[in-house]
């Protein structure tokens, strides 16, 4: 299975020698049901070239069956256009929004909606452009985001296969203090670490977030790991003379893969909003970072200003709602079991 | 199974033990205990240092740690050395509030999520399952805080308008004893309890749906259709019983996620309840409140982890204890 597979037209295909990208190896490597399993993105090129050549013979890759069940899934391709709008919205901030975060224009203060000088959100308290604010706090959002997503998805992802391919001692010690995580009052734990470490900028935020997001992640993968470090075919890695973080991050490893890119993704949702709980108590990101939950915070000041709170609120549950849906269709999608094309 | 609660519990000890001790080191690092004794101008350099020994500031952390845990069984958590108030009264009092605010809203959701997620799961795909899976979706999407804004606004804005009061937007209560204070306290806990029960009924309706189809797919119950069992008597009688048990795990399981839920509602709506005394603890930077807070919270999730698991295997037969 981990050996070198010949494809009709001659063509070699998947070695584990071949110098693949991290999510190049199969996700269910151990079901070699059809032509389809076994195969990886990086050798989408010699699937072309089959294709050139003239067989009838159709090679998919199980990631190509993921793509093409994402892009059924009609709610996930909207959540991805989406977020594509929006994120390319914060992406482009300096050329997207009107004005700048801080300009000040004491003559139109708490002005409401409107299309005239593109104040299309309104303006606050000292006349800064609401649209052009939200705008900017949707950039640290999503580096917020990403950035808690991906740093504790690779510690967990570490974690979790450190705790499931050894086992014992390790495992014991790594699942308690996940344990102990676990059953922190968390919104509560975030609150005081923020606000006795004294975090106010946008970075020690996210560290902070990132430090207490992996536990989910670490569980699953230790799971996956626990289960496929018994198989045969990592029992023959092992006979092949295969050490223990060849076998750990080349075979066991693009398993996990699937799961960890779905709770990656949701975590990026999760991340927002807590980031954003954060902001708005005032232990989170202070200004002039601009902040959506940070902006929500200052439209309490004005209860007669509606589009202060309102605006800034509606970008979160866009964003997120977006994220989940795109997340969910990447569930689906990245299912191995799931051989059904979704309608 | 009585070995199997005596070992959970005996186990929740160590881990207890190692979650205050690791956030008691952090606080006390992160504070500073003596800020309302130096505020006083008058201070002598005596006092100081007599208020520094009473209150064991002169030890290591790890000391002190134990002072603390010490001052919890013997003087009822101690007292806040910034406001020097006992903490005892004042958690018990917002511990109440906290509890009539979280027990209506969750009565109500699990009520509510579990009818909605019956109906959606034996209507799978109609008009009704829809609404109500883009309504979750939309719970699951919104942030505590806005929601409790977005309430807020409108009924003070209902209120500046029409000049009727349906329910308060702030405080707790302005009417002594009576029924009339039965009243006036459901108009106050109105809009918390509103904002804390759609994010919690997304969750349960969603759950519901799920491990309804679940069962609904399941061998025995095409078996109980196929002897002739009457649909209602197959939904409430086969598939309701079974599709509830993952339910309770999911709501006791959920509690952490309400403490949290509730100290952003409290601080909004000025609500005199735990997560709002702990908001205000922290502001202060008063290290035997928030280790108090944390302390509290922290046995009451690991209850209700307990609970979830004995509940669990009481309604699950094949969970069988070792």
């Amino acid at each position: 299975m981990t050996e070198e597979f010949t494809r009709p037209d001659g063509s070699t295909g998947w070695m584990p020698t071949a110098p693949t990208v991290v999510g190049g190896q199969p996700l269910a490597p151990e079901g070699g049901i059809d032509e389809g399993v076994g195969m990886d993105a990086a050798v989408e090129t010699a699937v072309e070239s089959t294709e050139a050549a003239g067989l009838d013979l159709k090679v998919r890759s199980q990631w190509s069956y993921a793509r093409m069940r994402f892009f059924r899934h009609r709610l996930a391709v909207a959540g991805l256009v989406g977020l594509v709008i929006i994120f390319g919205a914060g992406i482009f901030a300096n050329v997207v929004a009107p004005y700048s975060y801080f300009a000040i224009d004491l003559q139109n203060i708490l002005h409401p909606p409107t299309t005239i000088d593109h104040h299309y959100f309104g303006t606050d308290g000292v006349g800064s452009d609401e649209f052009s604010r939200v705008i900017f706090g949707i950039r640290t959002s999503l580096e917020v985001g990403v950035f808690v997503a991906v740093v504790g998805s690779i510690f967990g992802l570490i974690v979790g296969a450190v705790a499931g391919y050894f086992g014992g001692i390790l495992d014991n010690l790594l699942m308690r203090i996940t344990d102990l995580v676990l059953t922190l009052p968390i919104l509560a734990i975030l609150l005081t670490a923020s606000a006795l470490t004294h975090s106010t900028s946008q970075w020690s935020i996210s560290i902070i977030l990132a430090a207490f997001f992996w536990t989910g992640i670490a569980r699953v993968v230790r799971g996956v790991f626990l289960s496929l470090r018994e198989k045969e075919y990592v029992e023959a890695a092992k006979a092949s003379g295969a050490g223990d973080a060849r076998i750990m991050f080349r075979h066991i490893l693009p398993n996990t893969l699937g799961p960890v890119i779905v709770n990656g993704t949701l975590a990026v949702g999760a991340a927002i909003l807590t980031e954003a709980a954060l902001s708005f108590l005032g232990f989170g990101i202070v200004p002039p970072t601009p902040s959506l939950g940070q902006l929500v915070a200052n439209g309490q000041n004005y209860p007669n200003q509606w589009w202060l709170t309102i605006f800034p609120g509606l970008l979160i549950v866009l964003i997120v709602l977006c994220v989940n849906f795109v997340g969910d269709g990447l569930r689906d999608a990245l299912d191995p079991q799931q051989r059904r094309v979704r309608a | 199974m009585l070995t199997y609660i005596a070992r959970r519990v005996l186990y929740s000890i160590p881990v207890l033990f190692f979650s205050t001790f690791f956030s008691f080191i952090f606080v006390s690092l992160g504070t500073n205990p003596l800020v309302a004794i130096r505020s006083n101008p008058r201070l002598t350099q005596t006092a100081l240092n007599l208020a520094i020994h009473q209150n064991h500031l002169d030890k290591p952390v790890i000391v002190r740690y134990f002072y603390w845990l010490e001052a919890i069984f013997t003087q009822k958590l101690g007292k806040s050395l910034i406001t020097l108030k006992p903490i005892w009264p004042d958690i018990t009092r917002t511990m109440g509030h906290t509890a009539q605010l979280i027990i209506i809203s969750e009565s109500l959701a699990i009520i509510l999520g579990i009818a909605v997620g019956i109906y959606s799961a034996i209507r799978q795909y109609s008009f009704f399952d829809y609404s109500f899976t883009t309504i979750s979706f939309l719970g699951f999407a919104m942030p505590v805080f806005w929601l409790a804004l977005v309430l807020q606004l409108l009924f003070v804005d209902v209120y500046n308008k029409w000049h009727v009061r349906i329910v308060y937007t702030s405080g707790l209560n302005t009417i002594p004893g009576g029924p009339a204070w039965s009243i006036d306290r459901m108009q106050h806990l109105a809009l918390p309890v509103i904002t804390l029960l759609v994010v919690s009924f997304a969750l349960y309706s969603r759950y519901m749906r799920a491990s309804m189809l679940d069962v609904i797919n399941s061998d025995y119950v095409r078996t109980a259709r196929a002897k002739g069992v009457a649909e209602r008597k197959v939904v409430m009688g086969h598939v309701f019983r079974n599709a509830l048990i993952p339910i309770t795990t999911v709501a006791a399981l959920n509690v952490g996620g309400l403490l949290g839920g509730a100290i952003v509602t409290e601080t909004i709506f000025t609500l005199d309840g735990m997560g709002h005394y702990f908001v205000l603890a922290l502001g202060q930077g008063d290290t035997y409140e928030i280790m108090a807070y944390l302390l509290v919270t922290a046995v009451i999730i690991i209850v209700f982890n307990l609970i979830a698991d004995i509940t669990y295997g009481f309604l699950d037969p094949r969970i069988r204890y070792d």
